[in-house]
């Protein structure tokens, strides 16, 4: 599963950079991959990314998620790039919402975990500042809350419940009408 | 997964985060989520995230006859009684600014107030004024921040539109032109009018709807154009006189509009269900809230219709449906110029929510804490900008130039 970085880059000659899992385990991945993620691009552009970048906050299982997704949105922007100039207008657009509708497709897919993975991802997204992943599993997150009581999002993310029952009772009077 | 539960974590996941999942909820689910343990109460409460997280309908500011905004005492009708509103009530941000004069309210939008700016003695009109009483921060138009639409009227027809764009910074003019909607008979009757109050118009997914004087619904964009016309929801009753379109409003990512009709009779057996009346006797003076669930066959599907009887016990009090509100299925109601109540349609309950001396109009008011882009050299523009005339109806819609920003308020926000 850390086979991240081989064959299908077209840019073979593209800068390489060496992302470290807290678990020690090595991802190669190309430049225009691993600037998705803003922290990674401010260590670049401060020139600390020789020997690798060690991500103690990040595991391999999570980081090797992260770094597929991170390639599909790369190649996606890359593709978006390359065929505005080559294409007509109307053909573009075509090409645009393939790529979109392909897109979408992969994040539909990407998202298909189980609850901690996710909150992983979550916190990766957060630690790595990856703008698109945080708000693609943030998202979805927030559809699981839609239209729950507090009973059951404190089951769901097995929440203690530590307000007493007087301090409950005060936030439900101020806005009775949000628990009709 | 060693997922660490760190003490004052909430679900396990650091504040930034759970802020971010939070921006994406409902005003409703925010709240309801309050409940949930002391932590997320404590962050949802805490004013570092309200620029991000949604904010809900706040309470209402009473209009006054013929007064200016800035010198009476200035009251608010507080929905939320835990939490004052968030702004000073003196309003001495605008007061010690000598170069504002008179102003009048003329509506709200996006946490933003609309003012109507004359000279001292009410002679001359020098232009409009968009303030933020979250931020504190004021702009005369051209404001740099939102669009801008008025509708001028001449002769009680309206004939003008100008719209003022913050992007490239200009006003544009044109004349409404209604003889095509006219030959395509759209149109009941030429010409139409726009009331102008603050209930009859309302911004949703980035278009102006405007109720017209002939009972239909106009959809503005923001350059004042006109995109169709919307016939009004039939009366409930087969048989009823006098049904009106009185309230226009977005809630819960949904355009619903109120109607009001007098003596209905024979009312539609699918629709009886929700008809809510006293008692058979009653005389049926219905108030009815529709819903347009699809934006493309423009049908308005009955939400819940309920007899002034039932709601007041008696027809003889004057009574304003004032709005409805934006997160949830509550309606506001003026009763004699004296109370405002609320009226849920769940509960099927009325309660008082404030008193209200002779107001006039009701201006409703959710808090928005983003910045205006820049607030420098106001006063140059203040004196500067006659664009429209004195005889204008106006009211505005202001849409977030920061849509991407103001994820608290997604659902009233233009996708462009």
């Amino acid at each position: 599963m850390a086979s991240a970085g081989s064959g299908d880059e077209k840019a073979a000659a593209a800068a390489m950079i060496t992302l470290i899992s807290s678990d020690n385990e090595k991802f190669e991945v190309t430049e225009a991959t691993a600037t998705l993620s803003q922290t990674i691009r401010h260590m670049i552009e401060d020139g600390c990314t020789d020997g690798g970048v060690p991500l103690p906050n990040v595991t391999s299982k999570i980081l090797a998620r992260v770094i597929e997704y991170c390639k599909k949105h790369a190649t996606a922007a890359a593709g978006e790039e390359g065929s505005s100039s080559s294409f007509s207008d109307a053909a573009f657009l075509e090409v645009d919402r393939a790529f979109l509708e392909e897109l979408e497709e992969f994040d539909d897919a990407f998202l298909e975990v189980d609850r901690a993975t996710l909150f992983d991802l979550i916190l990766a997204a957060n630690y790595l500042d990856i703008k698109g992943l945080l708000n693609l599993t943030c998202q979805k997150v927030a559809d699981s809350v839609k239209g729950k009581t507090p009973e059951q999002i404190r089951e769901m993310y097995n929440i203690v419940n530590d307000l007493t029952p007087e301090e409950e009772a005060e936030i439900r009077r101020e806005t009775q009408w949000a628990f009709e | 997964m060693e997922r660490a539960k760190k003490s004052g974590a909430v679900a396990g996941l650091p504040d930034d985060p759970l802020v971010e999942i939070l921006s994406r909820v409902s005003a409703k689910d925010l709240h309801r989520c309050k409940c949930i343990s002391k932590g997320w109460r404590d962050l949802i409460a805490d004013p570092l995230h309200r620029k991000k997280l949604p904010q809900t309908l706040h309470g209402f500011f009473p209009s006054y006859p013929a007064e200016s905004f800035l010198q009476s005492r200035r009251s608010f009708v507080n929905l939320i009684p835990g939490s004052p509103p968030p702004f000073d009530p003196s309003f001495a941000c605008l007061k010690k600014d000598h170069a504002i004069q008179r102003i009048s309210l003329l509506g709200s939008c996006s946490g933003l107030l609309l003012f109507s700016h004359y000279t001292y003695a009410s002679i001359r009109h020098l232009g409009y004024i968009v303030f933020n009483p979250a931020t504190e921060q004021w702009a005369a138009v051209p404001s740099p921040h939102n669009p801008l639409v008025i509708f001028c009227e001449e002769e009680w027809k309206v004939c003008a539109v100008h719209s003022y764009s913050s992007k490239t910074g200009v006003w544009r003019h044109s004349k409404i032109d209604w003889a095509e909607d006219v030959k395509q008979r759209q149109l009941k009757r030429l010409p139409p009018n726009i009331s102008g109050t603050v209930s009859h118009a309302t911004l949703f997914n980035g278009m102006l709807y405007l109720i017209l004087s002939n009972d239909q619904i106009a959809e503005v964009d923001v350059d004042g154009k006109t995109q169709r016309i919307i016939s009004a929801p039939p009366s409930v009753g087969r048989q009823s006189v006098g049904s009106h379109l009185i309230v226009i409003g977005q809630s819960q990512g949904q355009l619903h509009c109120i109607s009001e009709e007098r003596w209905a009779s024979d009312i539609p057996s699918e629709l009886s269900s929700r008809v809510y009346t006293r008692d058979f006797t009653d005389d049926c003076d219905l108030v009815s809230i529709w819903v347009l669930e699809d934006r493309d066959t423009l049908k308005w599907v009955l939400k819940h219709s309920v007899s002034r009887m039932r709601l007041f016990g008696s027809t003889f009090h004057e009574t304003e449906v004032v709005a409805i509100h934006p997160d949830t299925n509550l309606v506001f109601i003026s009763l004699d110029w004296k109370q405002l109540i609320s009226y849920g349609l769940d509960g099927k309950e009325a309660h008082i929510v404030g008193k209200t001396k002779d107001a006039l109009s009701f201006t409703p008011y959710v808090p928005c804490f983003l910045g205006f882009l820049s607030v420098a050299e106001h006063k140059d523009k203040l004196m500067g900008c006659r664009e429209a005339s004195s005889k204008d109806l106006a009211r505005a819609g202001q849409v977030s130039a920061e849509a991407g920003d103001c994820s608290g308020q997604r659902a009233e926000m233009p996708r462009k």
